[in-house]
């Protein structure tokens, strides 16, 4: 454990480094904030459309967080042979995986926590009332995004960069239209094509379901063991993922 | 591979359980998923594709889609009320209408969107049957959101004002009262005009001329916004209240709605400009000035490519 946080911790370190995600984080914060001055409307859909912008862009980013930071933790090891050095101490691939995604769902955190304190500041000085629901919706994109990332971890010890970044949108875009593919776009599909697509899609698990933060943002109550039982949920893929990331790893070569 | 073949049981042990757990999770989260838009199974596979898009991206388009509504309806024509205000008609651009259903389709939780619909159709476009329609998809959607009170309210003073059938308003108005009394103050939108008090009056009017008087003066007991000249004070044989009940939201949005009396004490509603685009000598004037630049572009790269072509070139190494 202890070798897996020194891991989280330097790879933490060597992301915050990184120009790509500044930029990133200083164009989310600016557009957030630009969200606010859309006061345009005549029939007072000010604070939900502000809630609606500051949602989708805060997603936007942690989405293209997670794919550009997940992506290359454990290839760059690999590349650059650093993963040598990493196992040749007292520590295994369990470690060196654990490490790095504890080091991805800190900077995931990290990078949204200011931006979330944005956005609620935002709404509140709008509406005049915090939002604390918002800050439910916004959590929800974070675990989505931790999720999302253990994916994108699997995938980029699987394939290369190019192909990692592409698989990793096409992922992203499946994992969110799963009921679609197989109830609609194959419904006329033969039986078999239907049950391969569905035991294909049930490797990666169903996004849509974190979008229960659309209806936090119209203030609907979402019970609380449904967020619990989301929360397992993605714990339970990530850890999946995670898994399937060490086997795939052990059995390379250095 | 020899490292993989004895690793791979004991982590595929493990694996294959946790994806049985996230299936069954999955199956187990499927049944809660209130904002599913309501597609039934006739729907085309369009239509059935942006039932599933992301929540976030469909509630962005249509708050987008809104924008562009909301532009087109504020295009009427300026209307002068006789005590000084100003107001602004409703467009009579039919091709919108399927934009509410869009928008409506895309969020089926935008309440707003139901509303400026369903008044749309109904007062700017004459289409009551359509309006009601929205209206009542809207509730029905809705059943339990408290802004569903202002649809309710909308349903109620069309069905008592425009067709004169007050019966059939107030199974409305008693469900948007009991609705509108769990919403806060500070929670109303702006523009949602529906408040407990104009119900409560509405109610009490409407049970009037039902033919239940019995009722009428129970709801008259509840604090309203009924003028104090009003008729059914003196039909009733009932004194009005001397001090008229401060109304709260009112003050709150800067506006009141008082039955008899066409009050607008907030600011005036900002007038439409078109933009530049919409404009069409504006736009006149850009073509005019990109062909000039591109006429100039093209002038200056012709005669910089003869000054090349006429001039020595230089020789590399030539001074």
């Amino acid at each position: 454990m202890n070798a897996a946080l020194t891991i989280a911790r330097f790879t933490l370190k060597k992301a915050l480094r990184e120009r790509l995600y500044v930029v990133f984080f200083i164009v989310t914060a600016v557009l957030i904030g630009a969200g606010g001055s859309v006061s345009f409307f005549e029939t007072g859909v000010q604070v939900k459309f502000l809630k609606d912008v500051s949602m989708f862009i805060l997603a936007a980013f942690g989405f293209l967080l997670a794919l550009f930071a997940a992506s290359d933790l454990l290839p760059h090891e690999l590349e650059t042979r650093g993963i040598q050095f990493i196992v040749s101490k007292p520590a295994g691939w369990r470690e060196v995986v654990a490490g790095k995604y504890l080091a991805l769902v800190a900077l995931l955190a990290g990078n949204l926590a200011p931006l979330i304190a944005e956005m609620f500041a935002l709404v509140w000085l709008y509406s005049g009332r915090p939002h604390l629901d918002m800050l439910a919706g916004a959590g929800l994109v974070v675990v989505e995004m931790a999720v999302y990332g253990a994916l994108v971890m699997l995938l980029s010890v699987l394939a290369s960069r190019l192909v990692t970044l592409f698989g990793a949108l096409l992922v992203y875009v499946v994992a969110h239209l799963s009921d679609w593919v197989t109830g609609t776009f194959l419904a006329s599909s033969p039986g078999w094509l239907r049950a391969c697509a569905g035991a294909l899609l049930a490797l990666s698990p169903d996004l849509s379901h974190f979008d229960s933060r659309f209806v936090v943002v119209h203030q609907y109550a979402v019970p609380a063991d449904f967020l619990g039982l989301l929360l397992v949920y993605g714990a339970v893929y990530s850890v999946a993922a995670l898994l399937a990331c060490c086997l795939v790893l052990e059995s390379k070569e250095l | 591979m020899n490292r993989l073949r004895n690793f791979a049981p004991l982590w595929l042990a493990l694996l294959l359980p946790l994806l049985a757990t996230g299936w069954g999770l999955d199956r187990a989260l499927d049944s809660y998923d209130p904002a599913e838009p309501a597609a039934g199974p006739a729907a085309g596979l369009l239509r059935s594709f942006l039932g599933n898009l992301s929540y976030q991206a469909r509630g962005l388009l249509s708050r987008l889609l809104y924008l562009k509504i909301d532009r087109y309806v504020h295009e009427g024509e300026k209307v002068r009320f006789g005590d000084g205000a100003v107001g602004i008609t409703m467009a009579g651009n039919t091709e919108i209408v399927p934009l509410y259903g869009l928008i409506t389709y895309l969020d089926p939780h935008f309440i707003e969107a139901f509303s400026l619909g369903g008044n749309h159709l109904i007062y700017g476009l004459a289409k009551h049957q359509e309006g009601l329609a929205l209206l009542e998809a809207g509730v029905e959607l809705n059943p339990e959101d408290p802004l569903t009170s202002e649809l309710l309210g909308q349903i109620a003073v069309h069905h008592s004002a425009d067709l004169n059938r007050p019966a059939e308003a107030i199974p409305y108005l008693l469900r948007a009262y009991e609705l509108r009394s769990r919403l806060g103050a500070e929670e109303v939108p702006r523009g949602f005009v529906f408040a407990t008090d104009l119900l409560a009056g509405l109610l009490a009017v409407n049970y009037f001329r039902a033919g239940d008087r019995t009722r009428a003066l129970g709801w008259l007991e509840h604090p309203n916004r009924l003028d104090s000249g009003h008729e059914i004070y003196s039909a009733l044989g009932v004194r009005p209240p001397d001090v008229r009940p401060a109304h709260r939201e009112a003050e709150a949005h800067g506006h009141d709605h008082i039955e008899g009396r066409s009050s607008v004490d907030r600011e005036l509603p900002r007038p439409f400009k078109p933009r530049w685009w919409e404009d069409p000598p504006a736009v006149a004037r850009f073509h005019r000035s990109l062909a000039i630049g591109v006429a100039l572009e093209l002038l200056l790269a012709a005669g910089g490519r003869g000054r090349s072509a006429g001039s020595p070139g230089r020789v590399a190494g030539s001074q």
